[in-house]
């Protein structure tokens, strides 16, 4: 009697606990989730063979983990590169969680190999396995990790953005052409890639666009591939079809664009055009617009204290980077990559330090990073002739952080930084001062000013002399010198010009020869 | 011979019936085919093709090797177990001979599925480097590169001993020695220091290195130097350096001037001309950087000069014998433990026997060092006694293993090293016949003294 009752009254227990446990787990994830425990459940982003490998291997994982960095290790140590990317792999999916084995991983990578290569494409090749290793596989295990949120905006801001490594023009091209291949111009058209459809089907419910797509197949060309919407890449058969469908054309390129950033680039066109309006306008072929993004998205996940703070000061150090050369001019016919200042982004760059300081009022590196920055701004917007903001910029300075130097009025203030930057110039500050100082000088004589304007193109002349007689050395130049001066000057008389235009109408502005 | 030779079949007739060489073959097939598909490169055609050879060859090494030590320890037990030992131990059949039978089977079946995974392998890798696949520069750098035999001569290792001894006597005699280290590892300390010292280049000074070249240059294929140096100063900034070549008696010299980054490994091409009529070649670094950091080139494998010596068909053969030759003992392993335990019994042993193979390099390095318990004066006689004990143990152990330790030959296969037949011959005297017969032999022996037909 006994057990002919036991085993069913035992698989009823077992079964209503099972849905016990069910019902209890949503609840119990939210209250992980609240108490910042686990901001994102770690098991709904891991792929059925990483979940299995976790689990199958038990206690032993720590140890297979253990043995593969070793291995990884030992062949770094003798230089032998060609399976770290694949040890990387294996021991950071041992350990999916763990999110300073996949920071460690992307570090090395992009740090470490990279700079004992020679040739600058192989090192571009490692800086892009760490963005990729960080990216596309540690932010899928760990969506909830603002430390690789904030690693990830690091790649961007100093290994590409920076000029610490001597390849780092390299860097900067590769990325711009990477992002030139995605969209054309400085950013996406974000509402029409928000607004493309998510699948093919909804994509081919429109009967011109599935002709489009009809037609370009029997032509031999993937209508779907990356090189379609790549302008430098597209297949020659393609173009004609193309401009014969304009509209379904731009909803195909819309699609595989928009799926592209989605899937490849891990970003949405929604938080790309939030992060632009918010802090934008950026010029997104760039890695400032990419180191902003990915600290943005980390915010959200970042707990008060440590995380917050160096996650905001990513977003305020690479809006000042944007400011100062966040602006690109690039021809590749004519070899031409310049990046220039972007001085419609002052009023941003002050709002997120505005934020910063208020949510860490306490906080003395903001107070440093935020008096520099006021210094640079007022420098920045005065050789723009933008008088009215460096006067206010120099107020701001001023009244938070009043020293010797700030005495005497704004214009004394500009003659005595002139003289002390000099001495300490960075190759991005250099090109901003000596850029806006032939911008004033274009500007002025475009206006019937000829002396003011000669002062300025001499001071223009001398700055770049100066800056590059300390960089004699080829390589030095090369890494950390100026564009040739023509090349300066050329970008800022089309600036000004523009300037003057504004101001007088296109109709009769006079046109100052190039110096 | 008959008879082992009946026996064999045999065993080659029950793998194939219970479709061991089926499952084998499929598992082989999937991952000889499927990984190099699943694992990534750095990014380079070389990446990918070492990538291949390493792990395809590697998992193929791997699973044939768990299946050997499986079926060798099943081929005796299992039929101990199941009383089917007496059909053959009843036959005029000596032990050793039905030893000798089913191991000659297992590996008849080795030959076959290791051929396979070789020739599938093979194959891959040259679909996958077939012309028009990738570009006809990246065939050449990776024939140049990675499909390639070159042979690996260090430089000649200086004489370090008598010195270091004399230094050694010297800080004796004068007191000097510290007194919390054993007297033989403050010797060996002061010749590793010698030794680097030998291998080192100080900021604005030379070294030199001599190099014996056992044959002439093929024609169109230059010697390469490669090497690879630690900077005192801890930066990755690079060294401007004059390399300079010439033969012993000093004449014939070249040079050339390059700038290396630390810790990064360079190649670079030495002109044939430079080696003397002897055979000779002399290297000579000369540090013209004005930074003030000294140079450390790793004795042993920083500096050494590479000489092409044959196609990569053989090397992969040879590559192939050598893997053959190892997993043959494994067999042997296995069946020896089979034919000494019970099936369970047998598989753990046998998995113990090849993990301190594996660990062969720190049994050796525990058995140098030699204390494992305190040292010095205050440590006692207990803890000289657990050393002494201890130390013997591990040297027995590392004298029975060492023979069985060699170079990978796939990581030499991945970085286009040579695999001398000298290390295939090497490889398939010991494994084989002198480590394969030492096994048969307690085997049979075993084999004869056991009761096979105990009631259960």
């Amino acid at each position: 009697m006994k057990a002919r009752w036991s085993t069913p009254l035992l698989l009823g227990v077992a079964v209503a606990a099972f849905a016990v446990a069910g019902r209890m787990h949503r609840p119990l994830r939210s209250q992980r989730r609240e108490a910042q425990l686990d901001p994102v459940d770690p098991v709904e982003s891991m792929p059925p063979l990483v979940a299995f490998t976790t689990v199958a291997f038990g206690g032993f994982r720590g140890i297979a983990a253990d043995l593969l960095w070793l291995r990884a290790t030992t062949l770094q140590d003798e230089g032998r590169y060609f399976e770290l990317v694949q040890l990387a792999d294996w021991i950071t999916k041992l350990q999916p969680h763990f999110a300073s084995v996949w920071a460690y991983h992307a570090w090395n990578m992009a740090y470490n190999i990279s700079v004992l290569l020679d040739d600058h494409g192989d090192r571009w090749r490692w800086v892009r396995h760490g963005i990729s290793l960080l990216r596309d596989e540690g932010l899928r295990y760990n969506p909830g990790s603002a430390q690789l949120h904030r690693e990830l905006a690091w790649l961007f801001i100093h290994k590409v953005g920076g000029d610490m490594d001597e390849a780092h023009w390299r860097y900067k091209r590769e990325w711009a052409a990477e992002m030139g291949a995605l969209f054309e111009g400085p950013a996406p058209d974000f509402e029409a890639l928000a607004a493309a459809p998510r699948t093919r089907t909804e994509l081919l419910e429109e009967a011109a666009v599935a002709e489009l797509v009809r037609r370009l197949r029997e032509a031999g060309v993937d209508p779907f591939g990356a090189r379609i919407a790549d302008p430098a890449a597209r297949p020659a058969a393609a173009a004609p079809i193309l401009a014969g469908a304009p509209e379904a054309a731009a909803a195909l390129l819309d699609f595989v664009r928009a799926r592209r950033l989605r899937e490849e680039y891990r970003m949405t066109p929604e938080a790309m055009a939030e992060v632009d309006e918010r802090y934008g306008p950026l010029d997104w072929r760039l890695p400032q617009a990419h180191a902003i993004f990915w600290a943005y998205q980390g915010l959200r996940y970042a707990r008060p204290g440590h995380e917050r703070l160096s996650l905001d000061r990513m977003i305020f150090q690479s809006m000042v980077d944007a400011f100062l050369r966040g602006r690109l001019t690039a021809d590749a016919e004519r070899d031409v990559f310049l990046l220039r200042p972007n001085p419609d982004l002052l009023h941003r760059v002050r709002a997120a330090y505005e934020d910063a300081l208020a949510e860490h009022p306490g906080d003395e590196s903001i107070r440093t990073a935020h008096h520099n920055f006021l210094v640079d701004a007022v420098m920045v917007a005065f050789s723009y002739n933008r008088r009215r903001e460096a006067q206010a910029l120099y107020a701001d300075l001023v009244a938070r952080y009043p020293t010797e130097r700030t005495l005497g009025g704004l214009d004394r203030f500009v003659a005595r930084t002139y003289a002390e930057f000099m001495e300490r110039f960075a190759p991005r500050e250099a090109m901003v001062v000596v850029e806006s100082a032939f911008y004033q000088s274009f500007f002025w004589e475009a206006l019937g000013e000829p002396d003011q304007a000669a002062g300025y193109a001499q001071l223009g002349r001398l700055m770049w002399e100066r800056f590059m007689a300390e960089r004699e050395d080829p390589e030095a130049r090369e890494r950390l010198g100026l564009p040739p001066i023509a090349e300066i000057r050329a970008r800022a008389r089309e600036r000004a010009l523009e300037t003057v235009r504004e101001l007088r109408g296109a109709a009769d502005a006079p046109t100052p020869a190039p110096r | 011979m008959r008879r082992v030779l009946a026996i064999a079949a045999l065993t080659v007739r029950g793998a194939v019936r219970s479709r061991v060489l089926l499952i084998l073959g499929l598992m082989l097939a999937v991952a000889v085919v499927g990984l190099p598909l699943t694992v990534r490169g750095d990014g380079t055609i070389g990446g990918l093709v070492q990538i291949m050879l390493r792990y395809a060859l590697g998992v193929a090494f791997v699973l044939l090797a768990v299946a050997m030590v499986w079926s060798g320890c099943a081929g005796i037990a299992t039929e101990v177990r199941d009383r089917q030992i007496q059909m053959v131990t009843t036959k005029p059949v000596r032990a050793l001979e039905v030893w000798l039978g089913k191991w000659i089977g297992l590996l008849a079946l080795l030959a076959v599925l290791l051929g396979g995974a070789g020739f599938a392998v093979f194959g891959l890798l040259h679909w996958t480097t077939r012309p028009g696949a990738i570009e006809e520069a990246d065939r050449a750098r990776l024939r140049d590169e990675v499909l390639v035999a070159r042979a690996e001569i260090p430089a000649i290792a200086p004489e370090v001993d008598a010195p270091a001894r004399a230094e050694f006597e010297r800080r004796r005699s004068a007191g000097e020695l510290p007194a919390d280290r054993p007297p033989e590892e403050v010797f060996r300390m002061l010749r590793r220091t010698m030794l680097a010292q030998a291998f080192s280049v100080p900021a604005g000074g030379r070294n030199a290195w001599l190099f014996r070249v056992p044959r002439r240059p093929a024609p169109g294929r230059p010697f390469l130097l490669q090497f690879r140096f630690e900077k005192s100063v801890l930066d990755l900034e690079p060294v401007r350096l004059r390399w300079t070549f010439e033969a012993a008696d000093g004449t014939q010299r070249r040079e050339t001037v390059g700038e290396y980054r630390p810790r990064a490994v360079y190649t670079i091409a030495v002109p044939p001309e430079a080696l003397g009529p002897d055979g000779r070649l002399r290297i000579g670094c000369e540090h013209i950087d004005p930074v003030p950091a000294s140079l450390l080139f790793e004795p042993g494998d920083g500096l050494v000069l590479l000489q092409y010596r044959g196609a990569f068909a053989g090397n992969y053969a040879r590559a192939i014998g050598v893997l053959f030759a190892r997993l043959a003992f494994l067999t042997a392993l296995g069946l020896a433990a089979g034919t000494l335990f019970s099936l369970p019994v047998a598989g753990f042993a046998s998995v113990s026997g090849a993990l301190l193979i594996l660990l062969g390099d720190y049994i050796e390095r525990l058995a140098r060092a030699g204390v494992f318990f305190g040292a010095g004066p205050d440590a006692g006689w207990s803890a000289a006694v657990v050393n002494r004990f201890l130390s013997a143990v591990f040297r027995a152990l590392s004298f029975a293993i060492q023979p069985l330790r060699g170079p990978d030959p796939l990581d030499l296969l991945a970085t286009g090293r040579w695999i001398a037949w000298g290390l295939v011959g090497r490889e398939m005297l010991i494994q084989v016949v002198v480590y394969g017969g030492l096994l048969a032999l307690c085997s049979a022996a075993v084999l004869r003294r056991r009761e096979l037909g105990l009631p259960a």
